[in-house]
């Protein structure tokens, strides 16, 4: 059980992030009650109040659900949302930086799509 | 619920302002670090809460009373720091006892536990330790007496690492068994960091932050990049620090007062990234400007 | 939000008395001690050591020896008291529930405790000089007066506990605030120069006429207005570890 608490995330996203990890490896299933911020502090040693920022964003982000006087657990679509999102997210920075770095390198929209195509067909 | 509340509280000794005019409050059951430079001010502040001194102007309340020389005050607050002293006459386990009659939330099987992990001979007399040792043991000696005010004024002082990182385990484990106030000062912000849930920042007798941890660190920025391209930006807001160095320049800068969004400024080469509470303490309380390198130009 | 422990001053000041009592009990030691090697002395050099001359020189053995003792019991309670306002021990009392208020009450009772237990160590040395002297001499007659009368034993508590009671507040004094330490030096030295201008304005002898129990009653009255002044003092000092 280790996640790395680097000093500039801040630490209620680094739980926050740990948690999807956990679901999206099916460690934590659809329905099933997730830590409670006092498990969460003591197993990363940090400050419950931290832990429990972490489970306010999933809530939010309607990850988990709550129920009354039992706790957070994980909503019946979690896993799917989560991949869509990543997807989305990590896909969009992605393309912002290929695009930077070949307007930087001179390289002509054409030949970066070019490229792109390419490295699909060889992957493929 | 506030256990602390300070209204325009100043402290003069002779000439010296230790303390001047500070406002802030201190809510129930959260572990708080105080953090400043030597000097700052916040020992006396912790004076003044555990009742020791009278502030010269202005008001403090701990527990919704004066703490000065209140017995309700005493009972409920323990004030630890590398100066707490026993009499000659006691051994450790004497002095377990002693602390076991007089706090009524005492857990001394606890305390036999935690020394014994130290490796710390209960039979030793307490001027006999070794300075980590000492440490350890007055820690202890906080951790097991459950007062609702725990103030731990650099309780890491003189402790190897190894302890320091299990000591500071063992407050947060005792807080989640019995939530209290806990206040604690010390020079490794970065080391407690992680179970902190907010910082009160003092510079030159006053209280300058008092933010949850992480608000506390997001309100400063690093920026770097070329310097042309930062060169306006930097123009239009407050710069904490600012280094130049062939052609890049990389600034410190207050996040609050940053328009621009991170996609912009990724795109004329600017780079963005958050620092760490230590960073943000140094770059918060120190002089404008003011910069080692300096010295040697 | 957890409950507050509420504690009143009395249990305090009762746990801070038992404690204190039990930690500086080497105190009463130390006073066996000094007494013992004062017996010694005054026994090494003799019955005819007294001078004035008045009476039998057996008698005036007798009262000398308890006065000495007296003495002696009386420059302990001072130094124990003053001892007991020292910084280290105030800082030890930092250590557990404790405000300055119960501190110095928790001293007043310790020294009080002591005073009794100063008077019975006196009464021991006493006869036990008292015997040694008997056994020495082979004259019976030495001693005409072994019995000590009440009246004395409580002139004895009471000037013991008088001079503790000094001690207490002379510590207390300098520990505490500043404009208190100001007025009790003026006083000090007005009355010095009182005395120094005018030395026959003072007359102690309607004190030392009194009768021994009027005497302690006297001492007893001026102890206990040490005592407040202390816990008055003491209320507004502050402290520090420092």
């Amino acid at each position: 059980m280790h996640v790395h608490l680097d000093g500039t995330t801040p630490i209620y996203i680094q739980i926050a992030e740990w948690l999807q990890h956990e679901i999206i490896a099916d460690r934590l299933q659809a329905d099933e009650k997730v830590y409670s911020q006092y498990q969460l502090a003591e197993l990363f040693n940090i400050n419950p109040a931290t832990a429990g920022k972490g489970l306010t964003i999933l809530l939010e982000e309607q990850l988990l659900y709550k129920k009354r006087g039992l706790g957070m657990f994980v909503a019946t679509d979690a896993k799917e949302r989560i991949l869509m999102k990543r997807r989305n997210e990590i896909l969009t920075k992605m393309a912002q930086e290929i695009v930077l770095e070949a307007k930087r390198l001179l390289v002509s929209d054409e030949e970066l799509l070019v490229l792109i195509r390419k490295t699909q067909e060889g992957l493929a | 619920m506030n256990i602390i509340q300070c209204e325009e509280l100043s402290k003069s000794f002779g000439r010296r302002h230790a303390l001047q005019r500070v406002t802030c409050a201190i809510d129930a059951e959260k572990i708080i670090g105080i953090i400043g430079r030597n000097g700052a001010g916040k020992s006396t502040l912790l004076n003044i809460f555990a009742g020791y001194i009278k502030p010269t102007t202005g008001s403090c309340k701990v527990f919704n009373e004066n703490p000065f020389n209140n017995i309700q005050t005493a009972a409920n607050m323990i004030f630890i720091d590398d100066r707490l002293s026993f009499s000659d006459y006691l051994s450790l386990e004497d002095i377990l006892k002693m602390g076991a009659d007089f706090y009524p939330n005492w857990q001394n099987e606890l305390a036999y536990r935690m020394l014994d992990y130290a490796g710390i001979d209960l039979t030793a007399k307490h001027q006999q330790l070794s300075k980590g040792q000492l440490a350890t043991f007055n820690l202890v000696y906080g951790l097991v007496s459950r007062c609702a005010l725990t103030i731990l004024d650099e309780p890491m002082n003189g402790m190897d690492e190894v302890i320091r990182t299990d000591f500071y385990r063992a407050i947060l484990k005792e807080y989640l068994a019995f939530p209290r106030t806990f206040l604690i000062t010390s020079h490794h912000l970065q080391e407690m960091e992680s179970i902190l849930e907010e910082i009160l920042l003092m510079d030159e007798g006053s209280v300058i932050a008092h933010a949850p941890l992480d608000e506390f660190k997001e309100q400063l920025i690093s920026l770097s990049g070329p310097s042309d391209a930062l060169a306006d930006l930097l123009s239009e807001t407050e710069v904490y620090a600012q280094k130049i160095m062939a052609g890049m320049t990389s600034a410190i800068i207050d996040a609050s007062k940053l328009f621009v969004s991170e996609e912009i400024l990724r795109a004329k080469g600017i780079t963005v990234s958050s620092l760490n509470a230590s960073e943000v303490c140094k770059y918060l309380t120190s002089k404008k400007g003011s910069d080692i390198d300096a010295i040697f130009d | 939000m957890q409950s507050l422990t509420n504690i009143s001053l009395k249990t305090i000041v009762i746990k801070q008395v038992k404690w204190k009592a039990k930690l500086y009990i080497s105190a009463l030691s130390s006073l066996v001690i000094v007494q013992i090697i004062f017996g010694i002395l005054t026994f090494g050099s003799g019955s005819g050591s007294s001078g004035s001359g008045q009476g039998s020189l057996n008698v005036q053995f007798s009262n000398y020896s308890l006065d000495m003792i007296l003495i002696i019991s009386a420059i302990w309670a001072f130094i124990v008291a003053l001892l007991f306002t020292t910084k280290a021990h105030r800082i030890d009392d930092l250590s557990v529930i404790s405000s300055r208020t119960s501190s110095a009450i928790a001293n007043i009772f310790v020294i009080i405790i002591y005073s009794f237990f100063a008077v019975i160590i006196m009464i021991s040395t006493y006869y036990l000089q008292a015997l040694g002297i008997a056994l020495a001499e082979k004259n019976s007659l030495v001693i005409d007066n072994l019995f000590i009368s009440p009246s004395i034993l409580i002139l004895c508590f009471s000037s013991i506990c008088l001079f503790g009671a000094m001690g207490l507040l002379l510590g207390t004094i300098f520990k505490g605030p500043a404009v208190i330490k100001i007025f009790v030096s003026m006083f000090i030295l007005l009355g010095l120069i009182l005395i120094f201008m005018s030395p026959g304005s003072i007359n102690l002898l309607p004190i030392i006429m009194l009768s021994n129990l009027m005497i302690s009653v006297l001492y007893l009255f001026v102890a206990v207005l040490c005592f407040s002044l202390t816990i008055r003092i003491a209320d507004k000092s502050e402290v520090s570890r420092k």
